[in-house]
């Protein structure tokens, strides 16, 4: 008796140790919601897509578009952003290879190293539209919960890994189920709050639901706004040599 | 049967898993009540209350035969060739009037110019890119007072050829044959390390790098990796820098009361032997973008040949002369904490200068040495800063020689205003005679396809320094810019 007794214990406990280890097995860490996150944001892999920037600021608004070639995820996300409207600015080119970013001027025909901090129109900066990935940038922590236009959110607290980012502090809001971007706010090194934006307009892209909508708001002056709409998605035939930036010439 | 062969014809057409899922479970209504089956009712696309690789899997397994669930590569997109060549046109308008500021203030420029590109890009990865530039200055021939000469002859209006190439881009491989810019060097403003192309000086400092190039027929191959590449070049028929007319704002060679006569023909007689040849490496090592390089060329500066044409009264002919040069050099930027730190050196050998030593004119070889030094931030939103530090030297002690060792400086600012308007101010200086030069722009993009642009280009210093001599050249310019195509 005491042999089943025992036996049942130990069959007992080892189906307890299954199921408690089931839940932690399932969690998603926050590495992993941010990477979901910016599958909901950007297809992985090879694509090409177009972005439309709409620089509005108080009544007066300007447009300009960019044709976006992007490869791979993480430190290794590739991105070349070719501008094609307005006319006085198509031929201009900015080129993301890793950690390092080049533009391109027709009137100097030389790629010229920049930095992802400055700005590329209106609210936008370069790192806004050539670095589509936190994941690769950023340590994730959960923080907390929050409900945003009564949608159930988790909030995440991104830090940067290292120096080359557009911002030094990001904080995250991600839809609590589908991990899709609610909300954003970036932060300067000195922690000064420099912009917010907000994710929406949800399309099924490419056999997933991705928002294509970001808003940016200036931070102290939320008239001054830029409205990314993110479209024309699909899968390219990207070579290395595609992004580097003695490939750049016209 | 009717569900399953809604189910069959769905999987055949490739419907989604999520219309799969929806009108499996339609027919089982309709079974029941309705000999005729509606379509099923799509899901929406909006945020899905479950995350979207989870909603849509369960049901294609239902469909799905066993074979088909063995995972596939992600089918490519690989863009169809296009039936036809793409053609590409960019036209430029520039129409700008200027004004001298010190001594008589009457017009300095009244000028048009129309830039055109052709592009044509074929399936086969070829492009052919044919362009031309057509200019008409009116102020040499309204301002006959101060203009004359070499000037009016050839600036009152010509045509230029500019890029004419082939091109072929595939992989690795990049091929191009034609007339047509390399560009080298990581520095702005100055072409310190840009030394394949010639350069057209007449217009003094030029604002737009492209437009000062003059485009050279040449091969032009590199192979291309993800983080390095190589490139060779080969110049069969070297062409020079044009250097300012005599009679115009930036000629500066003057002799008190001797009548000169500058003999430029910029070219040197078709030969096998007058060719030039580079190659330039690049590699991206943590961060620093690093190039080094070698070209074999003439000097696209001239020296010149005094032979004196006539005693009473005095003049001089100053025949060009061709040298060869070889230039050895190393670019490297890194970004340091958002500060763009861009750096350039160069050797340049067997190069030689022209000097007046004891009442003899002559020419002495000697190494040149230039060192360039730049730092960029634009980490503030609107705001752009650039400092830059030159050293420029030559090896040999050369008496006659005014200036052996030289340093430059320059600071840029840019402040970006509403509506994508820019502010832009530029400060060089040479401090060893004490001159400067300092330009001033306001540009204004008034709608997608037109600029205006109010500027003034000052010459500051004595007579005797390098910025100073140009002192009579400042003016203020007021010009409208229009782009189209592209």
């Amino acid at each position: 008796m005491k042999t089943v007794s025992l036996a049942k214990t130990l069959a007992f406990q080892s189906l307890m140790a299954i199921f408690l280890a089931i839940p932690s097995a399932f969690a998603v860490t926050p590495e992993e919601m941010v990477k979901k996150a910016d599958e909901a944001r950007v297809p992985e892999g090879a694509v090409t897509f177009l972005v439309t920037i709409k620089d509005f600021n108080g009544s007066s608004a300007r447009e300009s578009r960019f044709r976006v070639s992007s490869k791979g995820g993480g430190t290794d996300n590739n991105s070349l952003v070719e501008s094609i409207y307005p006319d006085r600015l198509k031929g201009r080119k900015l080129l993301m290879n890793g950690n390092d970013l080049w533009f391109y001027l027709p009137t100097v025909k030389r790629p010229t190293r920049i930095s992802f901090r400055e700005r590329l129109t209106g609210e936008v900066a370069n790192g806004d539209i050539s670095r589509t990935n936190f994941a690769g940038d950023y340590d994730a922590k959960l923080v907390g919960k929050e409900t945003i236009s009564g949608k159930p959110c988790v909030k995440l607290a991104l830090s940067a890994k290292h120096k080359d980012v557009t911002y030094s502090k990001i904080d995250y809001w991600l839809d609590a189920k589908t991990y899709i971007p609610v909300k954003s706010a970036f932060y300067a090194v000195s922690g000064k709050l420099l912009k917010t934006g907000e994710y929406s307009g949800p399309k099924k892209v490419m056999g997933a639901v991705r928002a294509t909508v970001l808003v940016i708001k200036d931070a102290l002056q939320p008239s001054r706004r830029s409205v990314l709409e993110f479209s024309a998605f699909k899968r390219a035939e990207l070579p290395d040599s595609f992004f580097n930036k003695e490939s750049l010439s016209e | 049967m009717l569900a399953l062969a809604v189910v069959l014809s769905l999987f055949a057409t490739g419907a989604s898993a999520a219309q799969v899922k929806g009108t499996a479970r339609a027919p089982q209504q309709n079974s029941k009540a309705k000999p005729k089956a509606k379509p099923a009712p799509q899901p929406k696309p909006a945020l899905a209350s479950k995350p979207a690789h989870v909603a849509e899997e369960p049901a294609a397994k239902l469909v799905v035969p066993p074979a088909r669930l063995v995972p596939r590569p992600e089918p490519v997109y690989r863009p169809a060739p296009a039936p036809r060549p793409t053609w590409q046109y960019k036209l430029r308008v520039d129409g700008e009037a200027g004004w001298h500021l010190f001594g008589r203030q009457d017009l300095a420029t009244h000028r048009y110019s129309a830039e055109f590109e052709q592009r044509v890009a074929f399936p086969s990865r070829w492009t052919l890119v044919a362009g031309g530039r057509g200019v008409v200055d009116g102020a040499y021939a309204m301002n006959s007072g101060r203009y004359s000469g070499a000037v009016v002859r050839d600036e009152s209006s010509e045509f230029l050829l500019r890029d004419l190439y082939a091109q072929f881009k595939g992989g690795s491989l990049f091929l191009r044959v034609g007339n047509q810019q390399v560009v080298w060097g990581e520095t702005f403003g100055f072409f310190y390390a840009d030394i394949v192309n010639p350069k057209d000086l007449r217009t003094g400092v030029p604002r737009d790098l492209a437009s000062a190039r003059i485009p050279v027929p040449m091969v032009n191959a590199k192979l291309i990796g993800s983080s390095n590449s190589i490139q060779f070049l080969y110049i069969p028929y070297p062409l020079f820098n044009r250097l300012p007319n005599q009679g115009g704002d930036f000629f500066t060679a003057r002799v008190p009361g001797v009548s000169l006569t500058v003999d430029d023909p910029r070219k040197l007689p078709f030969s096998l032997g007058n060719w030039e040849a580079g190659v330039r490496g690049t590699q991206l090592v943590g961060g620093v973008d690093l190039s080094v390089f070698f070209l074999k060329s003439f000097d696209r500066q001239p020296n010149f040949r005094a032979e004196l044409t006539s005693l009473v009264p005095p003049a001089l002919t100053l025949k060009a002369v061709r040298n060869r040069v070889q230039t050895a050099g190393i670019t490297a930027t890194m970004d340091i904490a958002s500060v763009l730190v861009r750096l350039e050196a160069l050797q340049i050998f067997d190069r030689r200068f022209d000097v007046f030593d004891g009442g003899v004119y002559r020419s002495v070889k000697s190494k040149e040495t230039i060192a360039v030094l730049e730092a960029d931030y634009g980490g503030l939103k609107n705001w752009r800063f650039a400092l830059q530090g030159a050293y420029d030297a030559i090896s040999e002690d050369i008496p006659g020689l005014l200036s052996p060792r030289r340093h430059s400086m320059s600071a840029q600012v840019t402040r970006t205003l509403a509506n994508e308007q820019t502010l832009e101010a530029l400060w060089a200086h040479i401090p060893s005679d004490k001159s400067s030069f300092v330009r001033f722009a306001y540009v204004n993009p008034f709608s997608n396809s037109l600029e205006l642009r109010l500027g003034t280009d000052l010459f500051l210093g004595n007579a005797a320094s390098q910025y100073g001599s140009l002192r009579e050249a400042s003016r203020g310019t007021l010009s409208l810019r229009v782009f189209l195509g592209g």
